[in-house]
């Protein structure tokens, strides 16, 4: 298959997986015992209010036609309108929010990845030693701790104890960047704001910590069972017999190879770190899509629930897609 | 069936090395978890809903771990708490085996288009975000212990139904399979006695590992305020209404409850992980 | 002499017990000559390859013996050291070219990468050589840039052999290197190791399975057994006369060589598990000329004529 094929190909693919998850969310929002307008307005709401919200929100009309209202205004770009604080479209409220999201998810994403990387090629280079046992147990309690826990600790050691680092917020008021990405770390650098950076980066920094410990036991495991598979393989041994230096030959060859299955795996993982992501925003009052959905369901703002849920659905499809076009590209037997 | 020999157990323990000490460490504190939810009464000084004494008082001999943030002791509200956090998990598991279990078995034995399909949704659902799921749900169908595992199960039917289907897959290829069916088995019995007997220990392991990850979901929600109403013990929750306490160095209303998510887990994961290379399987999670 | 080995033993040491993959081998190979070793699959061919880079994965060891090249004794020496002989003076070729390559690399930058790891000299020199040897081995030019996936079998091989060469090595191991090929393809591979042979003066270790072949290419023999080097003649004198028992069989299992008795047969039984070997002489289970004292006694080597024999046939 020539690599235009399957990009083609993998695109189609994604068409599926987007309409599936969208009536998954169109069935959790709408078909679910519980009424949402009783949820939003109360149980002791006049009949007559419940009914006017109801058509509203297009809620008295049968199921197949809110279903195909629901997709016709999301392939207009339409995800409603809040129900609350000026009824802003909720696409606008998520702009808003989605960029210190994405941003807290890199930084995670980046550390789990450094530190599931170090810690699964020692226990992968000496499989059945006592590094590897130590690994093994590294992965599986660091998997464990639940980050409102971690956060907290790492935000009183570092932050009350030591007073080295902000114990929550993305940026100190009035330092923020001019808005370019949204992503204030990116948008320092474009801007060439030193003082912005350093401020972000501190921030950022025990979120990502928390985060991307908590995940990177899943890279540990990855690392290892993927490395230890790849030493084992001829193409290993016949770099040992050309005399290429061990450190050659883990780091060009093995961890290279070993890193193309784990490559594959990276759209499940990216599913983890949003929903990580959603307990380290509210650990450390950081505003992203976590803190906002939560706060919405809190105010039973419907629409603008139903609008994230839908959102975070779009963004697992395209990471997925990017995933398999990127493993594509890397993968020579796939792009040739 | 063999009878269980205690001896011969504990031997085999010792030769699996590392996997037999993970799996008896893990099975002791899911044992401890356990007894604590079923003898709560009696464990518990205290009633965990009632205020018995000052707010956020520290340890001491009448409160071994302190009070909460309204004057509730922390050490009953823990050991009470297990109970909540156990049913609900249970309960969680058991809807999702009761789904994905038969789903994953028909998917994989029937094949074909309805085997795809089911897949695809499968496939759809496990890619999204768990918690996130679980919110979704959780805040359509409100608190409550019922609404919060099936919050949790609606996430973890595709788990079990991956593992299943993939294990009948294989199975259903193999030799004794073809046998049965030249024998003139039919479809349900081939499924009851050749394939169900030898996807259970796989459910096992799964099940596990799957626990593991469900706590730290329910903890989640839990500390969202998404899980059970108010007064009800339970772990995250109350980890989430010490927090405005702790940065000032109360720490005892976080820190226990908190310490009892992150064992609960670790016992189910150590569980899983043990059993699952003791009994030679390739790794699941 | 180039190659002097003595006394060699490889175990491994696997949970079920110790395998005595490679045990009591000595010979010596001087430069342009070809050494064919032969033998049946578990017959320690391999590993006798590995040992010889020191090379034997784990659980595997060399236990005893040395292995001396250009009169350096290789089981003595250090990693570092062992680095710069691995490539330089011994090159290695590994029977299936599938997987003998590193599958995410352009195969031009793989010989590069093996010129650059031990010679000083500049990326464009390296690619220039890399270039002429990939023309050398009969593979165009234009093909530097290819991934493995994109070449035939019979073209990683020679790729696996260019890359082999790129350092002038003295002796060449190459391991079944055209087992997994078809046997034009074995052919061409075969001139060109005679070629490395009679201009470089290129040793080369071949070793196989298939005796037919290694009598075409090989200037000696040696045939190995169970871990044990039972003969190593002159190809010519093995075909004409072989000494040893499991010799013979092993031509008997050839059709076309002019032995006396012409039929083709293989031979009964199969080779022992080493973990525990039979005592005594362990061919005596399959052999047809079986003594008494091959059940108990282990036959010494005796050197015939400038040839070596380990069988009871040729006495005490």
């Amino acid at each position: 298959m020539s690599l235009r094929a399957y990009v083609i190909t993998r695109i189609l693919m994604t068409i599926p997986m987007i309409l599936i998850l969208l009536t998954l969310v169109f069935l959790v929002m709408r078909v679910l015992p519980g009424n949402p307008v009783i949820a939003i307005v109360g149980m002791k709401a006049s009949p007559e209010y419940i009914k006017k919200l109801e058509h509203q929100l297009g809620l008295d009309k049968p199921l197949w036609q809110q279903y195909l209202d629901y997709l016709g205004n999301l392939l207009r770009g339409d995800l409603g309108r809040s129900m609350i604080w000026g009824k802003r479209p909720v696409i606008q409220e998520i702009m808003d929010h989605f960029p210190a999201t994405l941003e807290l998810t890199i930084g995670g994403f980046l550390v789990s990845v450094l530190l599931g990387l170090a810690t699964g090629m020692l226990a992968g280079i000496r499989s059945g030693g006592k590094v590897d046992a130590s690994m093994r147990i590294y992965s599986i309690v660091v998997y464990s701790l639940f980050i409102p826990l971690l956060g907290m600790m790492l935000q009183l050691v570092f932050g009350v104890w030591l007073h080295m680092l902000p114990v929550g917020g993305r940026i100190d008021p009035g330092m923020e960047p001019p808005s370019i990405t949204g992503l204030y770390v990116l948008d320092s650098i474009i801007s060439l704001k030193m003082n912005s950076l350093l401020n972000s980066l501190a921030h950022l920094a025990l979120p990502s910590l928390t985060l991307g410990l908590v995940l990177s036991g899943i890279y540990t495991r990855l690392v290892r069972s993927s490395l230890m598979e790849v030493l084992g393989q001829d193409f290993i041994r016949a770099c040992k017999a050309r005399g290429l230096p061990g450190r050659a030959i883990l780091f060009k060859h093995a961890l290279k190879n070993a890193l193309i299955p784990i490559l594959t795996m990276m759209g499940l993982q990216f599913a983890l770190l949003l929903a990580g992501a959603v307990l380290t925003e509210t650990t450390f009052s950081w505003p992203g899509m976590g803190t906002f959905l939560v706060e919405r369901i809190t105010y039973r703002d419907f629409t603008t629930i139903q609008g994230a849920i839908v959102f975070y659905a779009l963004f697992v499809a395209l990471v997925s897609l990017i995933v398999d076009l990127v493993y594509a590209y890397v993968d020579p037997r796939i792009r040739y | 069936m063999r009878t269980f020999n205690l001896s011969r157990f504990l031997s085999s323990v010792r030769d699996a090395g590392l996997d037999g000490y993970m799996m008896v460490v893990g099975l002791i504190i899911v044992l401890a978890v356990l007894v604590m939810a079923v003898f709560a009464e009696f464990i518990a000084p205290y009633d965990p809903v009632k205020t018995v004494g000052m707010p956020v008082t520290p340890p001491s001999p009448e409160f071994p771990w302190g009070t909460d943030t309204i004057g509730r002791d922390v050490f009953s509200r823990v050991v009470y708490g297990s109970r909540t956090i156990m049913v609900v998990i249970l309960m969680s598991t058991a809807l999702s085996m009761a789904v994905g279990i038969p789903l994953g078995l028909i998917s994989g034995y029937v094949g074909g288009p309805l085997d795809r399909v089911f897949s695809l949704v499968m496939d759809s659902i496990y890619a999204f975000p768990g918690l996130i799921l679980a919110i979704a749900v959780a805040a359509m169908l409100g608190p409550g212990i019922y609404n919060t595992s099936i919050s949790l199960a609606v996430v973890y039917i595709p788990t079990y139904f991956r593992m299943v289907r993939g294990q009948v897959l294989s199975l259903r290829e193999q030799l004794f399979v073809e046998a049965a069916r030249a024998l003139g088995a039919t479809d349900w019995r081939i499924l009851r006695k050749y394939i169900f007997p030898n996807v259970f220990f796989i459910i096992a392991v799964v099940f596990s590992l799957n626990v593991a990850d469900a706590i730290l979901t329910e903890a989640g929600l839990s500390f969202l305020g998404l899980s059970v109403p108010a007064p009800t013990p339970d772990w995250g929750f109350d980890l989430k209404n010490g927090q405005r306490y702790f940065l000032s160095g109360k720490w005892w209303p976080v820190v226990f409850p908190g310490t009892m998510i992150i064992l609960l887990a670790l016992g189910f994961g150590l569980l899983g992980e043990g059993l699952n290379r003791m009994l030679g399987q390739k790794e699941v999670r | 002499m180039l190659l002097e080995i003595e006394d060699l033993h490889v175990y491994y040491f696997t949970k079920r017990g110790v395998v005595r993959a490679v045990e009591g081998v000595s010979f010596e190979l001087d430069r342009a000559e070809i050494l064919g070793i032969v033998g049946e699959s578990g017959s320690g061919k391999s590993t006798l390859g590995l040992a010889i880079m020191n090379l034997v994965p784990s659980p595997g060891k060399i236990v005893r013996g040395s292995i001396r090249l250009d009169g350096k004794d290789l089981t003595k020496m250090s990693e570092k050291e062992l680095r710069d002989i691995r490539g330089k003076e011994i090159a290695m070729v590994f029977q299936d070219p599938m997987t003998s390559l590193d599958p995410l690399m352009r195969i031009g930058d793989q010989i590069v990468e093996t010129i650059l790891a031990h010679e000083d000299v500049s990326k464009e020199e390296a690619k220039r050589r890399a270039l002429e040897l990939l023309e050398e081995v009969g593979i165009s030019r234009d093909r530097f840039n290819d991934y493995p996936h994109q070449l035939s079998g019979g073209m990683r091989q020679r790729v696996m052999i260019a890359m082999a060469i790129s350092l002038n090595p003295k002796l060449i191991i190459a391991d079944e290197p055209t087992t997994a090929l078809d046997v034009i393809v074995q052919d061409q591979i075969m001139e060109l190791f005679s070629k490395l042979r009679d201009e470089f003066g290129v040793a080369v270790i071949l070793i196989s399975h298939d005796l037919a072949l290694e009598l075409e290419v090989s200037d000696k023999i040696g045939v190995m057994y169970a871990g044990w080097l039972m003969e190593l003649s002159k190809s010519e004198e093995l075909a004409k006369k072989p000494l040893n028992p499991y010799a013979r069989e092993l031509l008997k299992a050839i059709p076309n060589v002019e032995l006396e008795e012409q039929e083709l047969v293989s031979i009964p039984g199969s080779p022992p598990d080493l973990h525990d070997p039979p005592k005594g002489c362990r061919f005596h289970p399959r052999c047809p000329d079986a003594m008494p004292i091959c059940f108990k006694e282990e036959p010494p080597t005796k050197s015939i004529d400038g040839r070596l024999v380990k069988c009871w046939l040729y006495g005490g």
